[in-house]
């Protein structure tokens, strides 16, 4: 397994696509800073490290789509370049492949994460003023984190699932997205028009739970169940692609 | 058992109603260069993508090395080198990233392996020219080179020809020729173009509608492909007579139905047959004969229409 993850780390870091991605990104980010900055500078006093900081937790939902990303660069389009047979015939086990690849991509949406992060907040700490919030501040991220990470790894559980049993990335990419955007909305309307349970089901969605997660802060309950929701997601997913995966052709 | 390096049993493959591979039994043995024959979609490629696990198979078994069940195989996979259909690589790298990425994750010892190996198939000077940039002939050849790099002591080869140019051909030849030799590898080879497989194999297997039809060694069907006389009379061992006294012909054979295969004077088949009529034989038929591979394949088939 440690030969496979290091070749797929070699693979990803040798790939623009994830340089250009994170470039992006930092840029966005870079602009919204620029912003802040921009009102700070004209006067605006209630521009500070804590007002700034706080809008991490706001931004954990971009983390949950981002998956669909990070599955992405590391897949590599296998089916389309059809390089899956070089493994499967080499006798690695598809248990290997697929969990291998499954803690590549979650490895690159960490480090991903924490660049974007880091890269966020230590310019909101050297842009802005300080006050006494700034505990606060760093307390509140730490709680949101706690909670999203969780349910980021089911997502890209969910998404990794979609990559291998879907054959065409555009059409997994979207089946993901639908997974992850619009099942919470199928599941509400059935609740309302045939079950609730389907409600209740909806509330366990990562996106509901992230999003319920910024409104219930320092409830370490819901972290629990944030926890306990994302590793019986990921456990799902994974069990369903694997099993799949054992058996689907590869060309 | 220990010289048997690939052996397939019952190997079935169903793909909804259509039988792609219809219980073929397969056996190659150490050392030996396996021409696997067959028109397209006679079921080479499919056997070939069942014993590279790349499809499961729908009944029957695989044994590798001797041995079998999936954990055994899966070993066992690491000691063949395959290139099914087209090679496929990713395009974004270069041929050396690309044999890097495959060695750090069969964990092959050693940086020098991607340079020689891409030395011994001529690609050594491609240098930051991506994959997607390449030729049909250098995919081939880096193809060649990824099969290669485990130094396999079974080579698993589906068309791999295709897209070479004349000089590329031969090189490809002599490399498994000289592979077969110095290291003893095993070939199990399929190609459509019959006269290069000709060349290089020392055993067939001719598949058709995914049913094997017959395996043969290489020296079994030059011997059934070698010219001759054939004449079919009424006693052939008067027959037998009348070529040795009268022609002084000794290299012949007697075969069941008064039929005698006669493997001289070929370019006079006219004074067999004055011969054999002078001596009181009854010659009901006289034809030359001969084949090669292609015409031996194809009368097994049913004739060209087929092909």
């Amino acid at each position: 397994m440690r030969n496979y993850l290091a070749a797929e780390c070699y693979k990803t870091f040798r790939r623009k696509y994830f340089y250009i991605i994170l470039a992006v990104c930092l840029g966005l980010e870079a602009v919204l800073l620029w912003g802040y900055w921009t009102t700070w500078k004209w006067g605006n006093s209630n521009v500070d490290f804590y007002s700034t900081a706080i809008m991490v937790p706001f931004m954990l939902s971009i983390g949950l789509y981002a998956t669909i990303v990070t599955g992405d660069i590391v897949f590599s389009e296998q089916y389309k370049n059809n390089t899956l047979k070089n493994e499967v015939s080499y006798g690695l086990s598809r248990g290997r492949i697929y969990l291998g690849k499954l803690l590549v991509s979650t490895g690159i949406a960490v480090l991903a994460a924490v660049v974007m992060m880091g890269f966020y907040l230590g310019l909101c700490w050297v842009l802005f003023p300080h006050t006494e919030l700034d505990g606060m501040a760093w307390q509140l991220i730490g709680y949101c984190l706690a909670g999203a990470f969780p349910l980021w790894l089911a997502a890209q559980a969910m998404v990794n699932t979609c990559y291998f049993l879907v054959r065409g990335t555009n059409i997994a990419a979207f089946t993901a997205a639908g997974l992850l955007a619009v099942l919470p909305a199928i599941l509400q309307a059935f609740g309302i028009l045939f079950h609730p349970a389907f409600e209740v089901l909806r509330q366990f969605m990562p996106g509901i739970m992230l999003e319920n997660l910024k409104n219930m802060a320092f409830q370490w309950n819901y972290v629990g169940l944030c926890w306990a929701a994302g590793l019986a997601w990921l456990a799902a997913a994974t069990a369903v692609g694997l099993l799949a995966f054992r058996r689907k052709e590869i060309r | 058992m220990a010289n048997k390096i690939l052996v397939t049993r019952g190997l079935t493959k169903r793909y909804g109603n259509h039988l792609a591979v219809d219980h073929v039994e397969l056996s190659i043995q150490k050392g030996q260069i396996y021409g696997l024959v067959g028109r397209n979609g006679a079921g080479k490629t499919t056997i070939i993508r069942m014993v590279t696990a790349q499809t499961v198979p729908t009944e029957g078994e695989v044994s590798l090395f001797g041995a079998s069940g999936e954990r055994e195989l899966s070993k066992m996979r690491a000691r063949t080198g395959a290139m099914v259909e087209t090679p496929s690589f990713y395009p974004y790298l270069t041929a050396r990233q690309n044999l890097e990425y495959y060695r750090i994750q069969r964990g092959i010892p050693g940086r020098r392996v991607v340079d020689e190996v891409l030395e011994e198939v001529d690609l050594a000077g491609t240098g930051k020219k991506t994959f997607k940039n390449f030729s049909l002939g250098m995919k081939q050849r880096l193809g060649l080179a990824l099969a290669l790099m485990n130094r396999p002591d079974l080579l698993l080869l589906d068309e791999p020809i295709n897209g070479l140019d004349p000089e590329g051909i031969v090189e490809f030849r002599n490399l498994l020729l000289r592979l077969n030799q110095e290291r003893q590898t095993t070939i199990l080879i399929s190609s459509h173009i019959l006269s290069e497989l000709a060349n290089l194999a020392t055993c067939y297997g001719f598949l058709d509608n995914g049913m094997m039809l017959e395996q043969i060694s290489a020296r079994a069907l030059e011997e059934k492909c070698r010219a001759c006389i054939e004449a079919r009379v009424d006693d052939a061992s008067r027959a037998a007579l009348v070529l040795e006294q009268s022609l002084g012909i000794r290299d012949y054979e007697v075969l069941p139905g008064h039929l005698l295969r006669i493997y001289s004077s070929l370019d006079a088949p006219h004074r067999v047959a004055q011969a054999l009529v002078e001596g009181g034989v009854a010659l009901q038929s006289i034809e030359s004969r001969g084949a090669n591979l292609e015409d031996y394949f194809l009368s097994m088939i049913g004739g060209v229409r087929h092909a």
